[in-house]
C-alpha cells in the first residue's frame, strides 16, 4: 500500500521520526512491522523493516472522513535509513504491512515491565500506549519503563513513556545519566528490591510480565533472568530481511524444538521460553 | 486495434494464461502472498524447491544485499514432498493458477523418488528440475555443472514421469548451451535459466564474510544481462520452450527475455519488493502489445533482431 509522509524530522543526533497517513484499515499491533521502499531504484533494492512506533487511529472517524495515521522512529544507520531522513512532507512511499506477530497482553497482567535497549525503544511506545489503554480488574496496569542508552544524548521519548504515565529507570553505559550500566543492571535492580512474578498458569490471580527489544546479548541476558524466575517475557527480535512474509526463508533463527523459524512471520515477537539462546 | 490480444502460451503442454509465472524460493508456496496478492492472476507458481525429505537449511545469516541485487544461502531449506503435498498443496488447487513442483537431489535416486512421489498427484501440473545441486555420491561436483551428470540425471527422471518436465539450468558454467543440450538429449520438456549466480560479499570491519555459508547466489536486476545473454544463447541451440528468469523487474525487462527467445518468463527477488509486480507485468506486457499491434505473445518469442 501506499502511505504519504505527513512529518519526518530529527528527534536528536541521528534520531528521527516520521508521521505517516494511509487509505483504509491497516489493523496494526504494537509489536508488528512494516517493509518500506525507501526509494523507487534499485539501490538500495530491497525494503527496509521498521516498527510502528505509534499507532494512531482515524480522528474523526474513517466514515466521517478520518485517515489512519502512524509513526515511525529511526536511527539512521546506512543507505536506506539515510534516504528515509531525507523524504519530506507529501511524499509517497510503498510499504508492505502490518507483518509479523506482536506483543500478547496478557489478560492477568497488573504490572508490565518495559526493556528497551537502544533503537530497541522503537516499538515499546506503540505497546505502552496499548497498556495503558487496557484494564485488570478495573484498575490500570503499572508500566515501568526501562531505557539503556550509549550515553545521555541517546535517550529517546522519555516524556512521551511519562506522559502515558509509565515510570521510566535509565541507564547509561557511560554513567552520564541514571544508573551506569545497561537496561540489564536495571532489570536484576528491580529483581532484588521487589519481586516480580507471573501467575501460574492454571492457578488465577495477578502478576506482572517482561517485554523486550534491543540488542541480542541484551535480550538474551533478560531471557536468561525471566525464565529463572518464571516470568512471561516477549522479546522482539532484528534480523535482516528481504521480503518480510515469509516466503524467502532469509531471516531465520534457532527455535527450541531444533527447527529454523523465520523471524518475520513467527516473530518478530517471541516467548522467551521458544527461542534457542544458544543458537543465537 | 481493440482486438483480443492473446497471451496465453504453451510451455511443454503447460497450458499459461499469460507468460509470467513466479519463481521457486521468491514466493513460498504461495500461501504466503495471499493477502496481497490475488494468486488467480499469476499463470504458474512455481514452489520452493522440495526434496525427498525436509531440508533444515544453511544457518544464518543467510541473505545480503548487494548493489541492485541480493545474495542468498538458505541451503534449500524446505518442508519436504509429502508435507508439501499433504499441507500446501490442497490449498494451492483453490486457485486458477498452475502449480509447477520444483524439486532437488543430493544423488541421482533422490531425485528420482521426488518424482514417483508427485507423478500421480492431482493439482501438480508440472515439475521444474533444479540441477544447481551437488551430487553426494560423486565428489559434490553440482550436477548442473557437467554435461554427462546433467545427461544422466535428467535421463533418469524422466523415466518416472509423464509430467511436463522443465530443467532449470544454473549459470555457474562456462558453456550454458553444452548443458542445455544435454537436458534436451534426456529428455526434458523445456529449460528454464538461470538461477543464481555464484558470489560472495565481506564485511571490511570484521573481515568475515557476510554470509554464515561464505558464498550464496546472487539475484535480482544486477543479473539481468547475464541471464538475457545466456537465455539468447540456449533458446539458439536447443528446440525446446524456454523460460527466462533473472532480475526481471518490469514488463520491459520481461519483453527483452521474451524478445530474445523465451516463451515465458519467471519473476523472483522482484516480490519481495513488491508482491503485485507479477500482476503490473502482465498489464504492461498487454498494452506493450496493443500499442504495437501484436495480437498473440507468441509473436514476439525469438523475435530479436541480430
Ligand atoms: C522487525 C524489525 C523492525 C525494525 N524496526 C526498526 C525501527 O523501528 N527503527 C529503526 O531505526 N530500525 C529498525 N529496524 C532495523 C532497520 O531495519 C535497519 O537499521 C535498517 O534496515 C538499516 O538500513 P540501512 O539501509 O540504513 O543500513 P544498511 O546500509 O543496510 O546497513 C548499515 C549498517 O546497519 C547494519 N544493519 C542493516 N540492517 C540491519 C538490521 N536489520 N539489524 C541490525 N543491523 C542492521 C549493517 O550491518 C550495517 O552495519 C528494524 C529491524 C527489524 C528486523
Ligand atoms: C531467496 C531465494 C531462494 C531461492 N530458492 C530457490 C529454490 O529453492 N530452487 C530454485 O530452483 N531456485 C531458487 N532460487 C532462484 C530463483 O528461482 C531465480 O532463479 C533467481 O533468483 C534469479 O531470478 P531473480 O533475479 O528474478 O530473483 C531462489 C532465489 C532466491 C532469491
Ligand atoms: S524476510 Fe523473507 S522469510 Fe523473513
Amino acid at each position: 500500500m501506499q502511505v504519504v509522509v505527513l512529518e519526518n524530522k530529527r528527534v536528536i543526533g541521528s534520531y528521527f521520526k516520521m508521521r505517516l497517513s494511509y487509505d483504509g484499515v491497516l489493523n496494526a499491533l504494537p509489536g508488528q512491522f512494516i517493509m518500506m521502499k525507501v526509494n523507487n531504484s534499485y539501490d538500495p533494492l530491497l525494503s527496509r523493516p521498521m516498527s510502528f512506533h505509534r499507532i494512531i487511529s482515524p480522528n474523526p472517524s474513517l466514515e466521517k472522513g478520518g485517515r489512519g495515521k502512524f509513526e515511525i522512529l529511526y536511527q539512521v544507520v546506512g543507505k536506506g535509513t539515510g534516504i528515509m531522513s531525507g523524504l519530506k512532507e507529501g511524499d509517497k512511499i510503498d510499504i508492505l504491512g502490518p507483518l509479523g506477530r506482536g506483543f500478547l497482553i496478557p489478560d492477568w497482567m497488573d504490572r508490565a515491565i518495559i526493556i528497551a535497549g537502544g533503537m530497541g525503544v522503537a516499538p515499546m511506545m506503540a505497546l505502552t500506549e496499548e497498556i495503558s489503554r487496557h484494564e485488570v480488574k478495573k484498575s490500570k496496569i503499572s508500566i515501568s519503563v526501562f531505557m539503556g542508552v550509549k550515553t545521555k544524548d541517546d535517550i529517546l521519548c522519555r516524556e512521551d513513556f511519562e506522559r502515558i504515565g509509565a515510570e521510566v529507570y535509565v541507564s547509561t553505559e557511560d554513567g552520564s545519566l541514571g544508573k551506569k550500566g545497561t537496561c540489564v543492571d536495571l532489570l536484576k535492580e528491580l529483581m532484588t528490591n521487589t519481586p516480580l512474578f507471573s501467575p501460574p498458569s492454571e492457578g488465577g490471580g495477578c502478576g506482572g510480565a517482561i517485554f523486550a527489544c534491543g540488542p541480542q546479548g541484551m535480550l538474551k541476558a533478560i531471557a536468561g533472568i525471566a525464565m529463572d524466575k518464571k516470568i512471561l517475557c516477549q522479546v522482539s527480535l532484528d534480523k535482516r530481511m528481504a521480503c518480510g512474509t515469509g516466503a524467502c526463508l532469509g531471516c531465520v533463527i534457532k527455535v527450541k524444538s531444533q527447527k529454523y523459524a523465520c523471524v518475520c512471520k513467527e516473530g518478530p515477537v517471541f516467548d522467551a521460553g521458544e527461542i534457542n539462546w544458544e543458537m543465537l | 486495434m481493440g482486438d483480443v490480444i492473446s497471451l496465453s502460451v504453451n510451455i511443454a503442454g503447460i497450458n499459461l494464461k499469460n507468460p509470467v509465472m513466479v519463481a521457486s524460493g521468491t514466493f513460498g508456496y504461495g500461501e504466503e502472498y495471499v493477502p496481497y496478492v490475488d494468486l488467480n492472476i499469476i499463470s504458474a507458481i512455481v514452489v520452493k524447491g522440495l526434496s525427498i525429505t525436509p531440508r533444515e537449511g544453511n544457518p544464518p545469516p543467510r541473505i545480503v544485499e548487494t548493489s541492485a541485487g541480493m545474495l542468498n544461502s538458505i541451503g534449500l531449506q524446505n518442508i519436504g514432498i509429502d508435507s508439501f503435498i499433504n499441507e500446501k498443496l490442497p490449498f494451492l488447487k483453490k486457485y486458477n493458477t498452475k502449480v509447477i513442483a520444483n524439486f532437488f537431489g543430493d544423488s541421482i535416486d533422490e531425485y528420482c523418488e521426488v518424482v514417483k512421489r508427485v507423478d500421480s498427484v492431482d493439482g501438480i501440473h508440472g515439475l521444474e528440475m533444479n540441477i544447481s545441486c551437488p551430487n553426494k555420491q560423486e565428489g559434490w561436483l553440482e550436477f548442473g555443472t557437467n554435461p554427462d551428470l546433467t545427461f544422466r540425471v535428467v535421463s533418469a527422471v524422466r523415466k518416472h514421469t509423464k509430467l511436463p518436465l522443465i530443467v532449470k539450468l544454473s549459470p555457474n558454467v562456462t558453456d550454458v548451451t553444452i548443458i542445455a543440450k544435454a537436458a534436451a538429449d534426456a529428455g526434458a520438456d523445456a529449460i528454464s535459466l538461470i538461477n543464481t549466480l555464484s558470489g560472495m560479499a565481506i564485511d571490511i570491519k570484521t573481515r568475515k564474510p557476510k554470509l554464515a555459508n561464505i558464498v550464496g547466489g546472487l539475484s535480482g536486476p544486477s543479473i539481468k544481462p547475464v541471464a538475457l545473454r545466456m537465455v539468447w544463447q540456449v533458446a539458439k541451440s536447443v528446440k525446446l520452450p524456454i523460460i527466462g528468469i533473472g532480475g526481471i523487474m518490469t514488463y520491459e525487462d520481461a519483453l527483452e527475455f521474451m524478445i530474445a527467445g523465451a516463451s515465458a518468463v519467471q519473476v523472483g527477488t522482484a516480490n519481495f519488493i513488491d508482491p503485485n509486480v507479477s500482476e503490473k507485468i502482465i498489464h504492461g506486457i498487454e498494452s506493450y502489445c496493443e500499442q504495437n499491434g501484436i495480437n498473440d505473445i507468441n509473436k514476439i518469442v525469438g523475435s530479436v533482431i541480430i
